[in-house]
């Protein structure tokens, strides 16, 4: 199921649907304050912790090229001075006075910041993200500082070969758009940001009827509700919908099949990726849940896509996701070859594609251990509240509230036909973009000019 | 030795906080087998069989073993049940079976709900005591982790803290890595990984941790019936602490965005009159990293510095910190211990970090794998009681503690480099000052 994409390599993560309906948990409890500003609070009395999170809809999807990047750097100035904290030393000193443990994350349709501390604190943590999120300074001088910061965490990913592979591919998947799906951003844009950028994007995005604040742990939700209207509830809205007025453009769908080579010289072994334009969930629901069953299907030891390229020996692993989002999202095939039958398994790949659609590529049994293995993971996610906080603001940000709540109970619905509407309207016979990463010296011994040729002969 | 039965019940006591985490842990013995059992009253059950040694228990041409061995076992099916059969059982309830190993231990573990505790409980049970060890699926997984340990060599994290272990424990257990490289990987037969499996997984050197909602007499009688037939088997042989008392530096040349270095030093056990202390000085200590090497100077996106205690036989302090300026990240980094070797801490950062601590400690016991994880390596650090009583021992800490710790374990910085060789030299690995035997240790109270 669903995953957060958040700024490192593991950006091969399956991910969830939706579906909208008003029923929640018996310990969610949700308002929404005259300002717009939506709160959650999650009851869960395992530890006297309170987490707090607020998410607002921001991220890769919303960056023109001139700000690519830069979702990722207001992020870093979050936590910088702001009206109440006049310095960064000034931020930190108060979070270690509140024994605070805290993190943000940028990806491609939300960035979320949050905190973790004694629930007896909650009404200063919750003071806390107040100042944070509505009074940055974006101090000229701390801003310099940061952005070789933000840099030095691109230099981090750049130091690993799969993420060449990666940027390769999201290069030819969305084309003209690419900044609206790169979250890392740009050198370049990083290094030259200025306060009148980061002051753009928060009266674009920075309201709080574009954001979610969310609370949980040890918490009584009417003591939550309060102290939110208490805290938050003079945050003026912006009076407009952000992605009314700043619309974001559609991905043109691909119009044709291209392979690429990634050349790196710390490559140590071949690795392939395959990506197609997936469903999402503006447009079609119903196919983002057939996504995430399809894709534990193949996981299973015993699915035919394991047992013909794993168990078989041509390749190392394969691995089919689908990260939901709200534009576009992609699907995924990754696959670790075996690097002597390189070509081999890559026809193999392409024979087990061909019969995706087949009636008798899984079984029931099978149909029905993949919806039962995402519900379980489902519970194995909700133990870990203070972790359980990031997936549900996921779904608010990518989809809804409801999409997650009513999540486990529509995935019981998806069909055998559900899913061959899935893998033909999204996978087989449909462009897609391949791509390997391997080393000059692979490249030269495996005698590949041509990724389309070399694959396919 | 511990008293055989031993329950803890409203673990934290700290003003600060406001409730307990409710938990009856007790250990008891069946039939040469040491559990630890914690009850939670959850849905969900984790159960853990620590094995311990790891990297003591074989050569360092057979790095790698321990791990390939277990994961070989967990995945290859059983005697009475082949390997897709016993896949598809798990994935049908929901249960992982996984295995793992370390630098001190192996574990072999199983999470599943609490529904499905019984039948998971037999599928654990039996891929301990009955893997296959059949001769196509070693094939299989012998290409699966060559292939894991070649990517491994390529992500530069991975990459350094190898290149580290192998340069500061040269001729020592841990100079092993205990995932194995491609050539050993490639050495190991089957009738190698059947022999470690069989001398290593047995009562002498194994103990269970499970946490849980179960009734104990059953689970008693399950163990009897089960993993308490396991072979007595013997300890692991025990290596002496290395103290790090000589300076080894050492450049791996890797192209790459930017450096990644590490600079370790000696550290004491947990359990040691040292141990937590050292614990919160090193965590500052990341703190003014975090301060002087990313927020005032630039130098880093990732500065941190750790007391390592999960190397349970040789724990090392670890300062690290990626970068594309060495020389002047190396310089701040020296010179902040060297101001503390002076200076000391203050009573302000020592009371801080105290607040952290216990959110952090909290965090940990949130799922009840982490706290199996806690319950098995504590009892490998000197007993399990030491998770459950962890807020006390962190409370007790004392600002002369930490100051202490700090000047005594941090003389000689070993550094291990990866990345463009041309940017450092050998001159550039510096040392803190040391602060005269009699000079007076000053702090800010």
């Amino acid at each position: 199921m669903k995953k957060l994409k958040s700024l490192t390599l593991g950006l091969f993560l399956a991910t969830a649907p939706i579906i909208a309906q008003q029923k929640l948990p018996d310990n969610f409890h949700f308002e929404t304050l005259t300002n717009g500003l939506q709160v959650l609070t999650i009851e869960d009395n395992t530890v006297p912790l309170a987490t707090i999170e607020i998410t607002v809809r921001n991220g890769g999807y919303t960056e023109s090229p001139e700000y690519d990047g830069l979702s990722h750097l207001y992020e870093h100035m979050f936590f910088k001075a702001n009206k109440d904290l006049p310095s960064q030393e000034a931020f930190l000193e108060r979070t270690k006075e509140l024994g605070i443990v805290f993190n943000g994350t940028t990806s491609g349709e939300r960035v979320n910041y949050f905190v973790t501390l004694s629930n007896l604190k909650l009404a200063q943590g919750m003071a806390f993200m107040n100042s944070a999120i509505r009074y940055p300074l974006f101090d000229e001088q701390e801003m310099k500082n940061e952005n070789p910061v933000v840099d030095g965490e691109f230099q981090r990913a750049e130091s690993n070969p799969v993420f060449f592979l990666l940027q390769d591919s999201d290069k030819k998947m969305w084309g003209d758009l690419y900044s609206r799906k790169n979250v890392i951003g740009d050198h370049d844009v990083i290094l030259t940001a200025t306060t009148e950028k980061m002051k753009t994007v928060q009266g674009k995005y920075y309201h709080p009827n574009n954001s979610i604040l969310v609370v949980a742990g040890d918490v009584q939700h009417e003591d939550v509700l309060a102290k939110a209207k208490a805290i938050f509830g003079d945050w003026q809205p912006s009076g407009f919908d952000p992605f009314e007025k700043y619309p974001i453009p559609e991905f043109a769908p691909l119009k044709e099949t291209t392979y690429y080579i990634t050349e790196n010289e710390n490559a140590r072994t071949p690795i392939v990726l395959m990506r197609y334009h997936g469903p999402d969930t503006r447009k079609d629901i119903p196919s983002t849940y057939a996504a995430d069953v399809f894709s534990f299907i193949l996981s299973q030891r015993s699915s035919q896509l394991q047992q013909n390229l794993v168990e078989s020996g041509l390749a190392m692993n394969v691995n089919v996701g689908y990260a939901t989002n709200k534009y576009v999202g992609p699907i995924h095939v990754f696959m670790v070859p075996n690097p002597e039958k390189i070509t081999e398994a890559y026809a193999a790949l392409q024979a087990e594609i061909d019969r995706w659609d087949s009636d008798d590529y899984f079984t029931d049994e099978q149909l029905a251990t993949a919806k039962n293995m995402l519900a379980i993971d489902d519970a194995y996610s909700k133990e870990k509240t203070s972790a359980f906080i990031h997936t549900v603001t996921y779904w608010w940000a990518s989809a809804s509230i409801d999409y997650y709540t009513s999540y486990v109970e529509n995935l019981n619905k998806v069909t055998r036909e559900d899913i061959k509407k899935y893998v033909n309207t999204y996978i087989k016979n449909q462009p897609h973009v391949t791509g390997i990463l391997v080393s000059p010296q692979m490249k030269e011994d495996l005698k590949i000019n041509s990724l389309e040729t070399y694959l396919n002969n | 030795m511990k008293k055989s039965i031993k329950i803890n019940c409203a673990l934290i006591i700290s003003m600060i906080w406001g409730m307990s985490v409710f938990a009856q842990t007790q250990e008891f013995d069946v039939k040469g087998l040491k559990v630890i059992y914690k009850a939670v009253p959850k849905q969900i059950v984790s159960a853990r069989l620590f094995v311990q040694g790891g990297t003591a228990n074989y050569p360092l041409e057979q790095s790698g073993i321990e791990d390939f061995a277990f994961r070989l076992a967990v995945t290859g099916g059983t005697t009475s049940m082949d390997k897709l059969t016993f896949s598809t059982a798990l994935e049908q309830m929901g249960t992982t079976i996984s295995a793992g190993t370390a630098y001190d231990y192996g574990q072999i573990s199983m999470k599943c709900v609490k529904q499905n505790w019984d039948a998971s409980w037999t599928l654990f049970v039996e891929t301990i005591l009955h893997p296959a060890f059949d001769e196509q699926q070693y094939q299989l997984l012998q290409d699966q982790l060559i292939a894991e340990a070649k990517q491994n060599e390529s992500d530069p994290d991975e990459s350094l803290i190898q290149a580290a272990m192998a340069n500061v424990f040269a001729g020592k257990n841990y100079e092993k890595n205990p995932s194995g490289h491609a050539e050993s990987l490639a050495q190991l037969s089957l009738e190698d990984l059947k022999k470690y499996y069989t001398q290593t997984v047995g009562k002498e050197r194994s103990f269970l941790v499970i946490v849980g909602d179960l009734d104990v007499n059953a689970l008693k009688k399950k163990i009897a019936a089960s993993l308490s037939k396991l072979p007595k088997g013997t300890m692991p042989p025990v290596e002496d602490r290395n103290m790090l008392g000589e300076i080894s530096n050492k450049i791996k040349d890797r192209d790459i965005a930017t450096n990644y270095m590490a600079g370790i030093m000696s550290a004491p056990t947990l359990a040691s009159e040292d141990g937590t202390a050292m614990m919160i000085a090193m965590s500052i200590l990341s703190e003014r990293y975090f301060v002087e090497l990313r927020t005032k100077r630039s130098l880093s996106y990732a500065p941190y510095a750790y007391y390592d205690n999960g190397k349970v036989t040789n724990p090392f302090n670890l300062i690290y910190i990626s970068t594309t300026d060495p020389k002047q990240s190396i310089q701040v980094m020296v010179d902040e211990i060297s101001k503390l070797k002076k200076e000391g801490f203050s009573e302000k950062e020592l009371k801080n970090k105290k607040q952290k601590y216990l959110t952090q400690f909290y965090m940990g016991q949130e799922t009840l794998d982490s706290q199996s994880q806690s319950l098995g390596t504590n009892e490998l650090k000197g007993g399990w009681e030491m998770a459950e009583n962890f807020t006390e021992r962190v409370n007790a800490v004392t600002l002369e503690d930490i100051n202490r710790v700090i000047d005594k374990y941090s003389d000689i910085i070993s550094w291990t480099y990866l990345g463009k060789a041309d940017m450092v030299s050998e001159e550039d690995f510096l040392q803190p000052s040391k602060v005269p035997a009699d000079a007076k240790v000053e702090s800010t109270k």
